[in-house]
């Protein structure tokens, strides 16, 4: 399945550079920024669910890169990741919860990527169907999109 | 009235408990509601409305602020490109458009109008960005145009969103203030009701309690009172036990009492017995026969006292054997005849033909019943007539109803007596007056005997007509006549030629039984203690040893070992004496090994019966002088009374009486005689002379005399005569002496020579 996907998407991003383009993401570890690409980001591994959000119309298909498989290939597995917006927006996630439940750092929503009005080209999503704990509006600040940035720490 | 009651307690349970769920349900209910609405408080969507709403209106403002220096024909300032900042600000605004801001925007029209044009012109917008970006002043401008003034309506979003988020806050609050408000009233009343419940709950454990109280002080008090009627009747057998211990206390005091008196009257009776027969002053003779008579009523109140305390202690036991019911009615007859004389009544004896002449059972106790029947009768029957009748009722093989019936025509016995009269010391109202006095016991006896031997005594009375007792037997029969059956008297009689030793350690008693024994011919010699009859037994052989069993020092069960070990009378036959004359003490007596036994007071007949028995054992001339079958002999068993009857009847009175008076001289004649021929050694002329003495006195009745006469005469060729010719002598004087006071005594009756 991943492989199909990252096959699509290695398809898509040829077809349609221009959406991602100039907003790379920085991850932080350690105090040290890195700035990754999309492409570079996806071959950690790609992965993805479907679910309904509290802002779409019905259940969309995400499709991105796993934020404990971020971490793993960070060499991270404790404390906390915090995730800022392009508009300086931020919410700090437990690493414990990433790890425990597949949250997605999407970066395709049915199949296609998303442009910034379209809350990408990142965006922190919870699997709030398959795991009902998520489904309260509790957990809805950790949503963030637009993702600008991940630092674990 | 109480069973409605507690219906009602039941069905006012059953409401409150109801009640009580049901105020619980509405309670959870509400608390659930109210749960409900403070999750909805708590997590209410900010984001939503004045959270987007916000956020819009500060990404508009940043793009107007990114926008008026380009306007202005100056660079932009800080912060994201004009692009960038266009797609923050578009992102903001699409999410009015799905999702849920999508549909709260449906509820509020002019809010969506509003943002609807705000989208309008966004999309305009968006066609400058890019001119804008690159300098364009125009564009810039015309995107402010476009977009300020929409921050008014943005502003008013952000108002309203606050506004309603207040609203929805109030009415969010409300609801909680009454659900809260409702919680707390079904609450109150849930608590009130469980106040109730609890109080009724408590009222009815307390009502529980004291009724459980109830019935325990209820079971205390009946422990109680089953301690104390346990108590009361461990007392109660306390008491019967006492009264059985003082009921054995009592016939152990009897006992013990008549052996006491016994003792003493053995020697009264006994030595007046002696001075009787020796005394030949009358008005002396007259006052010892007041004293035997006084003697005899006290010692048959002993005899009445102990055969009840025997009786009462079941010790008292039958010895059957054969008798002659005739023999018997006669003895009954003879003995009572003094009293029936003093009252001058006629006595009749009618005895049913059909009677076997013998029967079989306890002739004394038979013959102790019809006594005291008898006796009875002539006390209270004045010049009347008694009757003694026998009658065969029923005969059977071997065994026959024998009814014995004493019939009087005296006073009579009121009814309120007759129920009364077999009860111990009852007596009738007069009987003390009544000659001979009377114990009081002799009914009761009767009564006890008669029915220890099956059957029961009746009494058919009237007052003033006369009284009938009667008591029926079922008594065994031998086919045989009595001329066959065994007299005691006859065998109790002759010691002559035997050695006594009499051991008693109170003289008077040793005189009385020496006397006894002397009479019936026995050669005797006495010692006064265990101790001393030991040391005699050792230099002299005794036929018989009489040994007292009560004495100071060596007791007669002692001395009597002793003298069987050792000494020259291994060989005697022992006697026991003594006052204790229960069964069981005789027993105890025989099992010590003594040969018989002697109950006091000592009297002739029981001597005789004691003795009769050893007499077969012994050798020696005793066999050679067996009296005539038909002798009847006086008690003393020294006088032949048939004979001297029949010799008075056939002589006259007065004739026998000088006859007697002659005997007595020739006697005293011969006996000087026998002593001349002992002194002189002629054996010849003492066998003639006591062959003739033994004649003369045998004529006489004078049967132990006679007996002593022919000893000496079969001894007098053999053995050394010195000693037995002054026994010989005396035993001739004695029995001379005892036939006269026979004369004297004898009265009209010819029947009533002996008494």
């Amino acid at each position: 399945m991943s492989r199909f996907f990252t096959a699509f998407v290695a398809l898509v991003v040829s077809a349609m550079p221009a959406l991602a383009e100039g907003l790379p993401l920085k991850v932080v570890v350690a105090g040290e920024t890195r700035v990754v690409s999309m492409e570079e980001l996806e071959s950690i591994g790609v992965s993805g669910f479907r679910t309904t959000t509290t802002w779409t119309d019905g259940a969309q298909e995400f499709t991105g890169v796993l934020l404990s498989d971020i971490a793993t290939a960070n060499s991270v597995s404790t404390g906390t990741v915090i995730v800022k917006a392009i508009n300086d927006y931020q919410a700090e996630i437990e690493l414990a919860e990433i790890m425990s439940a597949p949250v997605l750092l999407a970066t395709r929503m049915n199949g296609e990527r998303m442009s910034v009005r379209d809350k990408g080209p990142y965006w922190v999503v919870y699997p709030r169907d398959d795991h009902p704990e998520f489904a309260d509006e509790r957990h809805n600040f950790k949503w963030v999109w637009q993702v600008d940035s991940l630092e674990f720490k | 009235m109480s069973g409605r009651l507690s219906e009602f307690m039941a069905l006012a349970r059953y409401g409150f408990l109801a009640l009580f769920a049901v105020l619980l349900g509405f309670t959870a209910n509400a608390f659930i509601e109210l749960g409900d609405v403070q999750n909805r408080i708590r997590y209410r969507i900010p984001e939503n409305t004045i959270w987007a709403a916000a956020q819009t209106e500060i990404e508009l403002a940043r793009t107007l602020a990114q926008l008026a220096p380009l306007a202005a024909g100056n660079r932009a300032g800080s912060g994201p490109s004009l692009p960038l900042q266009f797609d923050l600000l578009w992102s903001r605004a699409q999410l009015y458009r799905s999702g849920a801001l999508a549909a709260a925007l449906q509820s509020q029209p002019g809010v969506k109008a509003s943002f609807d044009r705000f989208q309008a012109d966004l999309t305009n917008a968006d066609t400058f960005v890019k001119p804008a970006d690159a300098g364009d002043r125009e564009a810039a401008l015309r995107m402010l145009e476009l977009l300020t003034p929409h921050r008014e309506a943005i502003r008013e979003l952000t108002m309203t969103s606050l506004n309603n988020d207040r609203k929805e806050r109030e009415e969010l609050s409300r609801n909680h203030d009454l659900l809260q408000q409702q919680l707390s009233r079904f609450g109150s009343a849930a608590a009130i009701l469980l106040g109730f419940l609890l109080l009724y709950l408590l009222f009815s454990e307390r009502r529980a309690r004291s009724l459980l109280n109830d019935a325990k002080s209820a079971q205390a008090q009946m422990q109680k009172a089953q301690a104390r009627s346990e108590e009361q009747a461990s007392q109660m057998e306390l008491l019967a036990r006492k009264a059985t211990t003082a009921s054995k206390a009592k016939t152990e005091f009897l006992a013990m009492m008549s052996h006491d008196i016994r003792t003493p009257l053995n020697a009264i009776i006994g030595l007046s017995e002696i001075m009787n027969r020796d005394e030949t002053d009358a008005r002396k003779r007259q006052y010892i026969e007041t004293i035997l008579r006084a003697s005899d009523s006290l010692l048959s109140l002993i005899n009445d006292i102990l055969d009840l305390t025997r009786l009462e202690a079941g010790k008292l036991s039958l010895s059957p054997g054969e008798f002659s019911p005739e023999e018997l009615v006669r003895e009954v007859m003879d003995v009572t005849e003094v009293l029936a004389r003093q009252n001058r009544n006629a006595i009749s004896v009618e005895i049913d033909p059909d009677l076997p002449a013998a029967l079989i059972g306890d002739r004394d106790r038979i013959r102790q019943v019809l006594m005291n029947l008898v006796g009875n009768a002539n006390k209270f029957t004045v010049n009347g007539r008694v009757s003694i009748q026998l009658r065969c009722k029923r005969r059977r093989t071997g065994v026959v109803t024998v009814r014995f019936s004493v019939c009087d025509n005296g006073r009579g016995i009121s009814e309120s007596l007759q129920k009364r009269l077999f009860q111990p010391f009852e007596q009738g109202e007069d009987s003390r007056d009544a000659r001979g006095g009377s114990t009081g016991l002799g009914l009761a006896i009767s009564e006890r005997l008669v029915r220890m031997m099956g059957g029961s005594i009746g009494l058919e009375s009237e007052p003033g007509k006369g009284s009938t007792f009667s008591f029926e037997l079922d008594l065994a029969f031998a086919e045989a006549t009595s001329a066959a059956l065994p007299n005691k008297a006859k065998q109790e009689l002759n010691l002559a030629g035997l050695d006594l030793l009499v051991v008693d350690d109170t003289p008077a008693n040793l005189l009385v039984a020496e006397s006894m024994l002397q009479r019936l011919g026995a050669r005797t010699v006495t010692a006064a203690s265990g101790e001393e009859a030991v040391e005699i037994a050792k230099q002299r052989r005794f036929d018989i040893v009489v040994l007292d069993v009560l004495m100071p020092g060596m007791d007669g069960p002692t001395a009597m070992a002793c003298m069987r070990d050792s000494g020259m009378c291994a060989d005697a036959a022992f006697v026991a004496m003594t006052a204790y004359s229960m069964p069981k003490d005789k027993a105890r007596l025989i099992q010590a090994g003594f040969d018989a036994y002697i109950a006091r007071p000592v009297r002739m007949k029981q001597l005789g019966s004691a003795l009769a028995p050893l007499l077969a054992q012994l050798s020696g001339p005793r066999e050679q002088v067996a009296p005539a079958p038909e002798a009847v002999v006086s008690p003393d068993g020294s006088i032949d009374l048939e004979l001297i009857r029949s010799m008075a009847e056939d002589i006259g009175e007065e004739t026998f009486r000088l006859l007697v008076n002659q005997a007595q001289v020739e006697t005293e004649q011969a006996l000087e005689k026998l002593e001349v021929s002992v002194s002189n050694g002629d054996r010849e002329a003492v066998r003639q002379s006591a062959h003739k003495l033994a004649g003369l006195l045998g004529q006489f009745g004078l049967i132990d005399a006679t007996n002593a006469a022919r000893i000496l005469e079969a001894k007098a060729t053999t053995s050394a005569l010195d000693q037995t010719l002054p026994d010989m002598r005396d035993i001739a004087i004695r029995g001379l002496s005892a036939l006269r006071a026979r004369i004297d005594q004898e009265r009209v009756n010819p029947h009533r020579i002996a008494a």
